[in-house]
């Protein structure tokens, strides 16, 4: 008997196109959309072309500094011909105007010290603020060195000041520093709760006041618990393998997943899917509702706890993690994530949240069972 | 008004899960807001976000001190926790931007001819670290310049000499003063395009959804009203349901962004409020269009949720508009998502609502226009061939 339940259920379970949509092909398009989005991060804050300034001159120029000729000289790149800076001089009123009109990026204006006018504050401008005010700040030492004694070699100095380097930078993991794996993994997650509707459909299909085959199966001489574990477990292969399949399309299609954290990663998602399956049984045992109303409650359910885990900003799976940790602790997806995280950053298992997996997956069965056993539909 | 009857009666229906489903994009809508609030946003940054994290093993020494005193001064020095990846995470999550380890007996070292060396580590793609960076080296170069020009002076009157010198900042003056309520409006009614796009076509697809049916259709064919009347009747019916779920995110929007009530009545927040309106009836006709389609429930809830997010993202309403490439920004082209969020931008970055940009937004609420124009018409279109083919 627990084979032809198994192997009906594998058969229906594949055959409903709702949970292939949700399963396969929404996961699909989505990571698909994530590529596209996310494909050009990083490329952005390279520049390629001078940035365009306005200089507005001093009222009476300074014989030994000047300003703008600085600015024109300086390098896109070290050694390179280009220069950093377009600069135009002009009037105040003129510098305002084409700032206004975001002809330029900002004006400066040679004041003691040099003023910035800028419509918005973004990287261009910041690149400009710090040059004057390096090129200011090398000014006054020189010109204060220059009154402590005048004989001193003021610009082997004046290089020193802007060349000397006290700090050196240690290799840290900056190949996974990117934010946008936190999107894929957050997708991971999705996909793994997304087993919750199936869960579900398991506990309604054998109920015989929620499902026409429900009413089916209950004249069955099949024991309860033998039809539930048999459609659960051919319910959660089949889960099992439409997780896999689009943790291999990211890893082998998209390349967004390193090779070396699959394995972690296919557990992490046997579990998870484990963990939404019966997340989905235990909400279906204890929903009074009809079919529609518990579908509608687990969707809301994994969308919810998808959504904490990051899947629309990542900066709410870390608002979440930092400002309301008990959520984080117990949102399935959060510890799904988070797994993933540490596995791929760290390069290093965290057990824990596997861990807490396990419990919940255990909380959830326990539910399943009190609730589920003293279910009968005798007078249907 | 019959079909307008019927259309609330299904609606009043289908409350519950209307309800659920609103309730959780605007969950969504405040947990997104605050978060994107908390961490600048978009491609701004404020000269105050400049953050770095400090692993001190030198203590208190005068030097060392006397550096982090003047970083304080530049930068916000964020705690960084003591954990094994504590510093890590600031860099992943861009908490910090620059990190320092400064090692034990740095400050005692620094006036030898051997000085030990500061070891940092930055985020990648974060142009902000170069600013922390830069003023490391110049307070120290700084330093050193004035010991070895006047070795006998000490530590403390060195510190002092460096801060004069260094203490002049150069000040980005805006040419206009916005107020930071301001900009949070710009950014909510920006994201506002996808829990309208989804809220509204979603509960209205439930209720078109029924409305369509197969069997319904074919009633309705039969009977003495006209196909105009009762397509008018349905599209008034949408357009008051969908203007209903449209005003339950905009009232939030003006409390959670505490908007003044002087700037209620501002041309620029009106001009947003009516970009908001016109993208609500994008969606309506969205909606339209997708249950001419199909009257499946299942398939109408997919299609949506698709739709939403897909054009959220390419869109630029999750990921701005500006880290995307060009091939992409010329598919989002096709997307109304993008002439939305672009004409709200723009209304927002716009110094003055005169020439220029109210030209471009013009432009951007025609190209719009026009989009709404192609829905409606396809979702004639497809109705026509449906009821010709008797489908």
């Amino acid at each position: 008997m627990f084979k032809t339940v198994f192997r009906y259920s594998l058969l229906t379970t594949y055959r409903q196109k709702a949970v292939l949509f949700w399963s396969l092909a929404f996961p699909l398009v989505m990571s698909i959309f994530f590529f596209f989005a996310f494909g050009n991060i990083g490329a952005f804050a390279k520049f390629t072309e001078p940035i365009k300034v306005a200089y507005v001159a001093p009222q009476t120029r300074n014989p030994f500094y000047n300003l703008r000729q600085i600015l024109s000289d300086i390098p896109m790149s070290e050694g390179s011909e280009a220069r950093l800076f377009e600069l135009q001089e002009v009037k105040e009123e003129e510098a305002r105007e084409l700032v206004n009109t975001n002809q330029v990026t900002a004006a400066v204006l040679d004041l003691d010290p040099p003023v910035l006018l800028a419509d918005k504050v973004s990287i261009k401008q910041v690149v400009v603020k710090q040059v004057v005010e390096q090129i200011h700040a090398t000014k006054t030492t020189l010109t204060s060195l220059a009154k402590q004694q005048p004989a001193a070699a003021l610009q082997t100095m004046g290089q020193g000041l802007n060349t000397a380097e006290y700090t050196r930078k240690i290799p840290i993991n900056e190949g996974r520093m990117g934010e946008d794996i936190l999107y894929y993994f957050a997708l991971l997650a999705m996909v793994s709760l997304g087993a919750c509707s199936a869960g579900a459909m398991v506990i309604i299909s054998q109920q015989a006041n929620k499902s026409q085959e429900g009413a089916r199966v209950s004249i069955t001489p099949a024991n309860k618990w033998l039809r539930v574990a048999a459609a659960g477990l051919a319910s959660y292969l089949v889960q099992l393998v439409l997780s896999l399949t689009i943790l291999a399309f990211l890893t082998l299609v998209l390349k967004k997943i390193p090779l070396d954290i699959v394995p972690y990663l296919s557990l992490l998602i046997s579990v998870g899917t484990l963990t939404g399956f019966l997340m989905g049984m235990a909400i279906a045992c204890m929903v009074n509702g009809s079919m529609n109303v518990i579908l509608s409650v687990t969707t809301s359910a994994y969308l919810f706890s998808s959504f904490l885990s990051g899947l629309m900003s990542h900066y709410v799976q870390r608002l979440v993690d930092t400002k309301v940790a008990w959520l984080s602790a117990i949102n399935p997806g959060s510890m799904m994530v988070k797994s993933m995280y540490s596995m791929f950053y760290y390069q290093k298992a965290n057990h824990s949240y596997l861990l807490h997996m396990l419990i919940a997956c255990l909380l959830f069965s326990i539910l399943v069972v009190l609730t589920l056993r003293r279910r009968y539909h005798d007078s249907i | 008004m019959t079909v307008f009857k019927a259309f609330f009666q299904v609606a009043r229906r289908n409350l519950t899960a209307v309800i659920l489903y609103i309730s959780l994009m605007l969950v969504i809508t405040v947990l997104v807001f605050q978060s994107v609030s908390d961490t600048g946003g978009d491609l701004k940054v404020s000269i105050e976000d400049y953050r770095i994290g400090v692993i001190n093993e030198d203590g208190d020494d005068l030097i060392t001190r006397g550096l982090l005193d003047f970083l304080g001064s530049r930068a916000l020095i964020v705690p960084i926790g003591t954990g094994e990846n504590d510093a890590k995470d600031a860099l992943f999550w861009r908490e910090a931007s620059y990190i320092l380890q400064i090692p034990k007996g740095f400050g005692a070292s620094f006036i030898t001819a051997a000085p030990l060396v500061i070891q940092t580590q930055s985020a990648p793609d974060d142009y902000t670290y170069t600013y922390a960076q830069t003023y490391t080296n110049r307070f120290l170069a700084t330093l050193k310049t004035y010991h070895q020009m006047n070795p006998g002076q000490s530590p403390h009157a060195l510190i002092a000499l460096v801060n004069e010198d260094l203490k002049d900042e150069v000040l980005i003056l805006p040419t206009q003063e916005r107020s930071p309520v301001h900009m949070k409006t710009v950014w909510y009614f920006r994201y506002l395009s996808y829990p309208l796009l989804a809220a509204i076509s979603s509960g209205l697809g439930l209720v078109l959804a029924s409305m369509r049916r197969h069997l319904l259709e074919q009633r309705a064919r039969v009977a003495s009203q006209s196909e105009l009347v009762r397509n008018i009747q349905m599209l008034l019916a949408s357009l008051l349901y969908s203007a209903i779920i449209w005003l339950i995110p905009v009232l939030l929007g003006v409390l959670i962004t505490r908007l003044p009530v002087k700037e209620l009545f501002t041309p620029r927040f009106l001009l947003i409020l009516a970009t908001s309106f016109f993208y609500m009836l994008i969606c309506m006709s969205i909606s339209l269009l997708i249950s001419a389609f199909t009257q499946n429930r299942g398939a109408i809830n997919g299609i949506n949720n698709l739709v939403a997010l897909g054009s959220s993202f390419l869109g630029g309403v999750f990921v701005p508009i500006e880290v995307m490439g060009d091939t992409i920004t010329g598919i989002a082209k096709f997307l109304p998502a993008y002439w939305h969020t672009m004409a709200v931008r723009g209304l927002g970055d716009a110094q003055e609502l005169s020439g220029g940009p109210m030209a471009d937004y013009i432009k951007l609420i025609s190209v719009l226009g026009l989009m709404l124009l192609v829905l409606l018409s396809a979702t004639l279109l497809v109705n026509k061939i449906r009821r010709q083919k008797g489908t």
